[in-house]
């Protein structure tokens, strides 16, 4: 049986890979992209204590998170289209309407 | 403490060492299509160790989604927003033709790595319960990766070479690990082998919770699915199709309007220019039209008027 911290160690550096590019990417193609990173390392934590504890709901939630995954990337790709037909450009930098 | 055997731990420690490389490559690449395609890489890998850890369900469910579903958005999202934000200038980079050779190599490595899981009996939750093929389905992974291997070594660069070298090394040492700590012999019957049924209880349990104790949540993320879907669409759609109002009285408006009798007057004379210079024939001779000429249903009650 693999060790519970081995599994958490590893989400958690997925997790920091995620954030890394969340932070140091500009275009939203990419912080994308780094969402999903960040999902998947939650989705490795819930299965390696479903696998611990024997319990199932873990697997449970990391099925909703595959779903919501998906509606995630659906409505956030849609938005990022309609921006880049807006601005011609994905760049969140240049998307400045909303700024104070 | 629980501790792992040692075929587990390479297990382990292989597919951790290509989910961090390759999500590490996702957030450095620096091209997006790249970026892309390390997430994949990623993503199969993530599956893996979801099967290593004892769910194939969920396993199987992450490739089928996130690899058939989402990584196919987000190469259209690229495919369609590509061109001058391709590039993105200060970021961190890795070369090209290196993140190519790496994406390969990961990629090759994932696959040995998806196949040994899947055909050892015993110690990892073995797919070969579910899938009756599932030793001709493993063979032909193999030869789909032994000929992306050769192809490879055909095409690449001396680095690439020596890249694939350790890679094939590493695929190798996996293989032995885990045909070392598991029994192998039992490939084609692999019902005789291991904790009985793994599986299969894991599909029992997870149907138990999400049909049962979850079936409310479960119905709820239906609904949010199908409305993301929706607003994807309205979202994503093309900026001349905004739905004004003399769009709709002319193709479907007009119509409805017609076979169900409705009388707009005000919008039907706004929207039908046309159709006075015919309405006083068709008027004259019926007063009561029939519904299917959509032009002689609008202009009746303007020319009553």
């Amino acid at each position: 049986m693999i060790p519970l911290v081995w599994v958490t160690g590893l989400s958690m550096l997925l997790f920091a890979c995620g954030v890394f590019g969340l932070l140091m990417q500009k275009s939203a193609l990419r912080v994308l992209i780094a969402v999903e990173l960040i999902l998947n390392a939650a989705g490795i934590n819930f299965v390696a204590f479903a696998h611990y504890h024997q319990n199932g709901d873990g697997l449970v939630f990391t099925l909703f998170n595959i779903a919501l995954a998906a509606a995630e990337a659906a409505v956030g790709l849609g938005i990022l289209i309609h921006s880049y037909r807006h601005v011609r450009s994905v760049d969140v930098t240049k998307s400045t309407a909303l700024r104070w | 403490m629980s501790t792992a055997s040692p075929g587990e731990a390479v297990a382990f420690f292989t597919i951790a060492a290509i989910i961090l490389a390759s999500g590490l490559a996702s957030s450095l690449a620096r091209r997006t299509f790249h970026s892309v395609m390390f997430l994949g890489v990623t993503l199969v890998a993530v599956a893996a160790l979801y099967i290593l850890l004892g769910s194939p369900i969920v396993g199987v469910l992450q490739i089928l989604v996130y690899v058939g579903g989402i990584l196919t958005l987000f190469v259209f999202a690229v495919m369609f927003v590509a061109g001058d934000e391709t590039e993105t200038d200060d970021s961190p980079t890795v070369a090209g033709r290196g993140v190519r050779t790496t994406f390969a190599l990961s990629l090759a490595a994932n696959l040995v790595l998806l196949w040994t899981i899947i055909l050892a009996p015993g110690a990892i939750g073995s797919l070969g319960k579910l899938l009756p093929g599932g030793t001709l389905v493993a063979f032909l992974l193999v030869a789909i990766v032994l000929g992306g291997l050769a192809y490879a070594l055909y095409r690449m660069s001396w680095t690439g070479k020596l890249a694939l070298s350790v890679s094939l090394s590493l695929g190798a040492l996996l293989i032995g690990a885990v045909a070392a700590t598991t029994p192998w012999m039992g490939m084609g019957a692999p019902e005789a082998i291991g904790p009985a049924g793994a599986p299969i209880e894991e599909a029992d349990l997870l149907a138990d919770l999400l049909f049962g104790h979850y079936v409310l949540a479960f119905e709820i993320l239906g609904v949010l699915l199908t409305a993301a879907m929706i607003g994807a669409l309205v979202i994503a759609r093309p900026l001349g199709q905004e739905p004004d109002e003399s769009h709709y009285h002319k193709t479907g408006g007009a119509t409805l309007a017609a076979t169900m009798h409705v009388s707009d007057p005000i919008a039907q004379a706004s929207t039908l220019p046309p159709a006075p210079a015919a309405s006083p024939a068709t008027a004259s001779t019926s007063p009561s039209p029939p519904p299917t000429p959509a032009t002689a249903g609008l202009s009746r009650p303007e020319a009553d008027a």
